[in-house]
């Protein structure tokens, strides 16, 4: 298949093995995560960034198995010894939450209206640990505080709906950090936000990697936001990771088309749009799956799906262009 | 301060509903068919009534003045609890309704506990277990549930219990035993009706993204449906049992009928039977005041259940 | 939506069911063995036999022709009744999505009144006061269920209202109702029926209920509440009298509810499984 440079899982790694997650719909099955390998590395935070629709959420909610009943993962995760894609039930709520937190996207509707907003955070805590009501306290003011709160009892004593956006962005960061979990996956947390909000969630989640853990998956399409806080990149294009490797080279000097597109369609670099799709070149199944936008695409790419060939340390790029390096 | 004016709002808009349907209640008795001058003077029919006489009691009713004042009259009576004498029985309507009432009470008390277990439960069941045999048997049920009319599972009971079985007294009520028929008359429908809402509303919460949100802290399937999911669901719910309570408050007639209580549908029924329009009008008007009631009590349920309620949200 | 779904057994069934029950009605003259209303009272409550398959009633009636016959009315009252309720909710609920304001209001303002009201209790006092009869019922059923179809098309006159007003097309202008006509019929067309489908089924029910108080059919017509009615003096000796045409009842209603609740899945096609990011 062309995989090189394969990174081994090692401690508290997270390595994902042939990963795809399929969804059963009443129009048949559709791919939302396809042949993803890839491995979190621990000290670092990895960012996955890529369009709506790119599969980057699905393939994080797969890694804490969170999808609708109707989805269908295959492949592997292994985390610690363990495949958390098959982990049965019982075990995987051992992890979620304690191993692997979550911060969840549209912080709104992340919180359950009814429930108060303190309950809903150390109930985090004393569902892993009955007893620890009086440690999950500590940490909640602990923590309020430290994301700007300045009277935890008082916010905590409201609902969701009577916080603004940003206060609640800040709350469910702060759920995801209840457990001091090993890993954190922060799903879009920029999503919708003002610039304002933005630079605060930055520096929160900057706050997070300094002080409670380094081991973290940033899921956005903010590329700015990954570029501050990523040591590595994964970029994903309809369900498939094109390019991934180091920030500094992935965001620095792409070399996929596509995130070279990515790259010139960014304000700083005159907001140039990636071509749209090519209509001669749509449906052909089997290919490369940028190939009806790629301004470099050959008869080949309309045939043959280019594997994942390597373009330098830890750098590996979905394109029949880099074949020969590898 | 909200909530005062929040339930002060809900009063304002429900006045209307009830003069509306004082209107209604009134039209109802006075367009019936049949001259209530010539049932009071003249009941089995088999006098001689003269003119005068007629006028007289005409009088008496106030049936010379037009309908609207008669209208206004009419409710400035009623405003004060006074509904005026049966035309047959003669009895005072008020005290009757006071004495009926507490059947009435109880038969619906009886059917709304039945409802929240059963209606709610197999609700809960079918959503938790989702397209298991529980849920696909409990669905069969539910929807065999609707599809009966009270008064033949009524009759079908007295075959089986008290014919059958001889475990309950047909008719009477020495007991709580007594209830327990009526009771299953009453809300053999509504559970069914009410299952259904409960699991649709309960999976409808599993779908929002706060119980993926639960499941991410580590609660397991049960507590996310218990503690997250089905307290945002109880809102519909509410609304809907409130509405089947009123109902029956109004409307447990077939069950009073077949089982010989002496609520106030019995009561109802005998008054139309024998047209006896001012028992009608007080009645449509009761079931009427029962529902603006019975909207105000869940409006300030939902001051309990709903905290955007509290906080003085728009809601909707 | 191109895919074949895989209709059920139970949906199979009920409509297998229903299509019995409509055709059992309608052919009833040429199917019942006897005549519903002829009297033999030397063979009055006779038990089930080969002669009379389910037994006779108290005046010697063939329980199974009356049967047979017994769903007529009530399916026919029914039908008029819901068509009734259904042009004139969609009429009230037109008007007061289109034209909103204070037509709205006092529209939404009446149909609270109507909401206010338990059902049961209108149509026993408007059946109880109009005197029993076809004439009183079809009131009954239509002041009762008219609000359930006029909310459902008010609100979706006002999305696509709404539409308009987001799409900036100016409002709607000359030949709106043929806009109206043309986006409304096929989004409302399914939750119409499932809603004209049960209300259908209710209506059954409810007149059902009005004849065995009395206050609907009237005796000697051959109809399922009727004749659950007159079989409380007998059923302790005939069961029969009161189960068979109860049956009927609780299978046209069970068969109704069972593809109201097909029709509900399959026009609820959520796409509720790729949502992402």
């Amino acid at each position: 298949m062309g995989q090189m440079g394969q990174e081994s899982g090692t401690g508290d790694d997270i390595a994902v093995r042939n990963m795809t997650v399929t969804f059963e719909t009443s129009h048949g099955p559709v791919s939302a995560v396809r042949d993803v390998n890839t491995t979190f590395r621990t000290g670092e935070v990895t960012g996955m960034i890529g369009e709506s629709g790119s599969g980057k959420s699905v393939l994080g909610m797969a890694m804490l198995q969170l999808l609708a009943s109707n989805a269908r993962i295959d492949g592997v995760c292994m985390y610690r010894g363990r495949n958390l894609t098959a982990l049965p039930a019982k075990e995987m709520e051992k992890i979620r939450g304690k191993e692997i937190g979550l911060i969840p996207q549209n912080p709104a509707e992340s919180l359950n209206p009814v429930m108060r907003i303190k309950k809903q955070l150390i109930e985090s805590v004393t569902v892993h640990d009955p007893k620890g009501e009086k440690r999950a306290e500590e940490r909640y003011s602990d923590l309020m505080k430290r994301m700007g709160f300045s009277d935890p009892e008082q916010t905590g004593s409201q609902y969701s709906f009577q916080l603004s956006g940003g206060m609640n962005q800040r709350v469910i960061s702060v759920l995801g950090m209840m457990n001091r979990p090993r890993w954190v996956i922060a799903d879009e947390p920029t999503k919708g936000l003002d610039a304002i909000l933005r630079r605060q969630v930055y520096q929160v989640l900057r706050e997070i990697t300094e002080q409670d853990t380094k081991n973290m998956i940033l899921i956005t399409h903010d590329v700015e936001l990954a570029r501050k806080l990523c040591r590595k990149i994964l970029v994903l294009y309809r369900g498939e990771i094109l390019e991934q490797g180091r920030t500094e080279d992935v965001l620095g000097h792409p070399k996929h088309p596509y995130t070279k597109g990515l790259m010139d369609s960014l304000p700083k670099n005159g907001m140039k749009p990636i071509p749209q799709p090519v209509k001669e070149r749509e449906g052909a199944a089997g290919g490369c799956i940028f190939y009806p936008r790629c301004p470099y695409g050959t008869g080949r790419c309309g045939t043959e799906h280019p594997g994942e060939f390597s373009a330098g340390d830890r750098w590996r790029v979905r394109c029949f262009l880099y074949e020969s390096e590898s | 301060m909200g909530i005062i004016k929040y339930i002060g709002k809900r009063l304002l808009t429900l006045i209307p509903v009830l003069l509306g349907i004082s209107i209604i209640a009134f039209l109802l008795g006075t367009s019936a068919p049949g001259d209530p001058v010539e049932a009071i003077l003249n009941p089995d029919g088999t006098q001689i009534v003269s003119p005068e006489e007629y006028e007289i009691v005409k009088e008496r009713l106030g049936l010379n003045d037009p309908v609207p004042v008669q209208y206004l009259k009419w409710l400035k009576n009623a405003l004060t609890g006074e509904f005026g004498q049966s035309f047959f029985t003669n009895k005072d309507i008020r005290e009757q309704m006071a004495y009926r009432l507490p059947y009435t009470i109880r038969l619906a008390l009886f059917g709304m506990a039945l409802t929240i277990v059963f209606g709610v439960g197999f609700g809960m069941l079918m959503a938790i277990f989702k397209d298991t045999w529980i849920d696909h048997a409990l669905r069969a049920v539910t929807t065999l549930m609707l599809s009966v009319p009270g008064f033949w599972i009524a009759i079908i009971m007295i075959l089986i219990f008290v014919e059958q079985l001889k475990w309950l007294p047909t008719s009477g009520l020495g007991s709580w035993k007594s209830y327990i028929m009526p009771g299953i008359t009453v809300c053999v429908s509504t559970i069914g009706v009410c299952a259904r809402l409960t699991r649709t509303s309960v999976l409808d919460e599993l779908g929002r993204q706060y119980v993926t949100v639960a499941s991410a802290k580590g609660l397991n399937a049960r507590l996310v449906t218990i503690r997250h999911a089905l307290p945002n669901a109880l809102i519909p719910i509410t609304t809907f049992l409130g509405n089947y309570f009123a109902g029956v408050l109004g409307g447990s007639t077939i069950a009073e009928v077949i089982f010989n209580i002496p609520g106030i549908g019995n009561y109802a029924i005998s008054a139309v039977q024998s047209r006896d329009y001012y028992v009608v009008q007080a009645y449509v008007l009761f079931t009427a005041l029962v529902y603006v009631v019975v909207t105000l009590a869940i409006d300030l349920l939902y001051l309990v259940i709903n905290p955007k309620i509290r906080a003085g949200e728009q809601v909707e | 939506m191109k895919r074949k779904k895989k209709i059920k057994l139970g949906t199979w069934a009920a409509g297998v069911l229903l299509a019995a029950i409509l055709l059992m009605s309608l052919l009833a003259p040429v199917l019942a063995p006897y005549d519903p209303y002829q009297l033999d009272m030397r063979n009055a409550l006779a038990a089930p036999d080969s002669v009379h398959l389910l037994g006779t009633d108290a005046i010697g009636r063939d329980l199974l022709s009356r049967v047979m016959y017994g769903g007529r009315q009530s399916l026919l009252l029914a039908a008029a009744a819901t068509s009734l309720s259904m042009a004139l909710g969609c009429v009230i609920g037109i008007v007061a999505g289109y034209f909103g304001g204070k037509a709205d209001l006092v529209i939404t303002a009446v149909s609270n009144i109507f909401q206010g009201l338990p059902g049961m209790t209108m149509m026993i006092a408007i059946a109880g006061l109009m005197g029993p009869g076809v004439s009183s019922m079809l009131l009954a059923l239509v002041i009762t269920s008219w609000v359930s179809f006029s909310r459902l098309v008010r609100g979706e006159v006002m999305k696509i209202k709404q539409e308009y007003f987001v799409e900036g097309l100016k409002g709607l202008g000359a030949g709106d109702l043929r806009i109206m006509a043309v986006h409304i019929a096929p989004n409302l067309m399914g939750s119409i029926l499932i809603i004209f489908a049960t209300r259908i089924a209710s209506s059954v029910i409810s007149v059902a209920s009005l004849s065995f108080l009395g206050l609907g059919l009237q005796p000697p017509t051959p109809d399922w509440g009727v004749m659950i009615n007159d079989a409380r003096a007998h059923f302790r000796q005939a069961p029969m009298l009161a189960i068979a045409p109860g049956v009927m009842i609780v299978l046209l209603s069970l068969s109704v509810n069972v593809l109201a609740d097909a029709l509900r899945d399959k026009l609820d096609v959520r796409m509720d499984s790729v949502k992402e990011d």
